[in-house]
């Protein structure tokens, strides 16, 4: 019983903290472990099954959606594994024709696999120097999300779900290129002009403000020196609202 | 859609999509700056999860207002809609409208002490047998209901048993409620007698035949009905003014001989009415019951009685030869 108490507080201190939600899926880990041997019927290999990785996100699903009262956590988090690894299952179903580039080729002596015989497209090196650049273009952006008190977590909570309200996040954005002013001040104060978005851009500033965070986030990005990222988003295109 | 792997966690990662979103995605043992075409998607946090609970109670309420709105609607309906009808005529005509649980949904006073009576009178919520002592109170106050007076009730609905339960129980109320000081009757009210329809209806007294539409006969034909006999000329109730040997003319339908027999009527009673006073005598004569000679035939015109025997065996002769030529 004062297990019980003791991991419902973890669960619901972690609902608000990220380090504490990882802490606690490395915390329980075994007991995920558990869960998906229980559905592939072998011991999951960490870094490798990609049924722990679901496994695990299953578990930092449930870990959100638990509330106080509602029976035992343990209990929840062991469906909402079950629930996620069936769906996971069900959709790698569709791929059982296709063969992996991982599946052994008998050559003589040598143990290759398929992706070794297969002459590569692209080139290994050029990709992991690109990929080192991304990342080191991430990590400053996060640093300066945080400048903003923020952090990519925070961001992603705070994206617009719905198809319409992110348009309107868009038009916002492409006001803020149409007055890099308006960034530059953004940087500088490390503040959102929210007033000068709304009213240049015509839009609600009840929106704008209920995904402040989004904003900043996808803001900065259009400053100097993220042209990664910024290259990944370059389909943004100012879309018109919809038709009357 | 590629996805730009922005962070990882151990039970998630952060993964920036082509149109903008940041999205917590599974992480498939991904590293920061991959980018992947397919991710698992969370599903619902904790914020949704409170918002899609409130709509869901929500959206339960507004079924359950809405379940009881159709329900109040209907008993509203049921309510008023009127089943039948009670109609108290004392001298006020009040008809009272009922609903199928016997609750009174309308009052009407059919003539102007009924109007006076349901004045000011409120049967909301009140069953039938309550507004019809009450009511028959308020006759009884208003001075339109004595010791002795009667209240005719009819009760009318579609449903026969309806009726005919309420009307007895209507009775038996308004019978223990004024004691029997007051006759309760339901008998109908001998209205008018209707005016029977003269062509249809068989006369009441029975020895006149009823109208029978293929004993119509021609306006210029004599009538044979024994009212419009004179007495006088047609001996023998046939129509004609000649006996049954001379009918024999008539029975073969040629009708010049009747239009003959109707112009000499018709020639006589113009004599009659010149005759001198001497005259009157042969006329009484004529309209005396005859026997013997004076059965046959009478003159059409003034004649003695033995003038008028020798023009009837000559009349009888001349028939008798015009028979034989049409046998011929």
């Amino acid at each position: 019983m004062r297990e019980e108490h003791r991991i419902k507080q973890q669960v619901l201190h972690a609902q608000t903290d990220q380090n504490a939600a990882d802490e606690l899926i490395r915390q329980y880990l075994p007991f995920i472990k558990a869960q998906t041997a229980k559905f592939i019927k072998r011991i999951p290999l960490e870094g490798h099954d990609e049924e722990l990785s679901v496994a695990m996100f299953a578990f930092y699903e449930a870990m959100l959606s638990y509330q106080r009262g509602r029976g035992a956590f343990l209990k929840l988090a062991s469906v909402s594994i079950r629930n996620r690894l069936i769906d996971y299952a069900r959709k790698e179903q569709r791929h059982t024709g296709t063969v992996s580039l991982d599946t052994p080729v008998s050559d003589g002596e040598n143990s290759r696999t398929l992706l070794d015989e297969t002459e590569s497209a692209s080139h290994e090196i050029e990709e992991r120097y690109e990929r080192l650049a991304a990342r080191n273009e991430i990590q400053e952006f996060a640093l300066q999300l945080s400048a903003f008190g923020l952090s990519l977590s925070d961001v992603a909570d705070s994206c617009p779900k719905q198809e319409r309200t992110l348009h309107t996040c868009m038009l916002a954005l492409a006001y803020a290129k149409e007055n890099p002013a308006l960034l530059e001040q953004m940087v500088a104060n490390r503040k959102l002009p929210l007033a000068q978005l709304s009213m240049g851009a015509g839009l609600e500033r009840k929106t704008l403000e209920r995904h402040r965070k989004y904003l900043v986030a996808i803001l900065l990005a259009y400053t100097n020196g993220f042209e990664i990222i910024r290259g990944h988003l370059r389909q943004i295109k100012r879309k018109e609202g919809p038709q009357a | 859609m590629s996805y730009f792997i922005m962070e990882c966690h151990p039970g998630y990662a952060v993964a920036l999509d082509q149109d903008g979103r940041f999205l917590k995605v599974a992480n498939l043992n991904y590293e920061v700056g991959q980018m992947t075409t397919a991710v698992v998607e969370l599903k619902g946090q904790a914020k949704d999860g409170h918002k899609a609970r409130s709509t869901k109670r929500l959206a339960m309420l507004a079924s359950m207002a809405a379940c009881l709105c159709m329900m109040a609607l209907a008993s509203w309906k049921f309510m008023l809609t009127p089943y039948g009808t009670i109609r108290m005529q004392i001298n006020p005509d009040v008809q009272i409208h009922i609903n199928r649980m016997n609750y009174v949904i309308g009052l009407e006073g059919l003539n102007k002490d009924g109007e006076a009576l349901i004045k000011g009178y409120r049967y909301s919520w009140k069953k039938d047998d309550e507004a019809s002592d009450d009511l028959t109170d308020k006759a009884m106050d208003m001075g339109y209901l004595k010791d002795g007076g009667t209240i005719r009730l009819t009760v009318d609905s579609r449903n026969e048993k309806w009726r005919q339960e309420t009307e007895d129980r209507i009775v038996l109320e308004l019978e223990i409620h004024t004691g029997k000081s007051v006759k309760i009757t339901t008998d109908p009210v001998q209205d008018e007698p209707k005016k029977p329809d003269p062509i249809l209806s068989p006369h009441p007294d029975s020895s006149v035949p009823a109208f029978r539409p293929d004993a119509v006969t021609s306006p210029l034909q004599p009538s044979t009905d024994a009212s419009t006999a004179d007495g006088k000329d047609d001996i023998d109730d046939d129509g004609d003014e000649r006996d049954d040997v001379n009918d024999d003319l008539d029975d073969d339908g040629r009708e010049g001989d009747d239009q003959n027999d109707d112009t000499r009527d018709d020639d006589e009673s113009a004599e009659d009415a010149d005759d001198s006073p001497e005259d009157d005598e042969l006329d009484e004569e004529d309209d005396l019951p005859e026997d013997g000679e004076n059965d046959r035939d009478v003159a059409p015109h003034e004649k003695n009685d033995d003038e008028a025997d020798q023009d009837s065996r000559e009349d009888a002769a001349s028939e008798d030869s015009d028979g034989v030529d049409e046998d011929d």
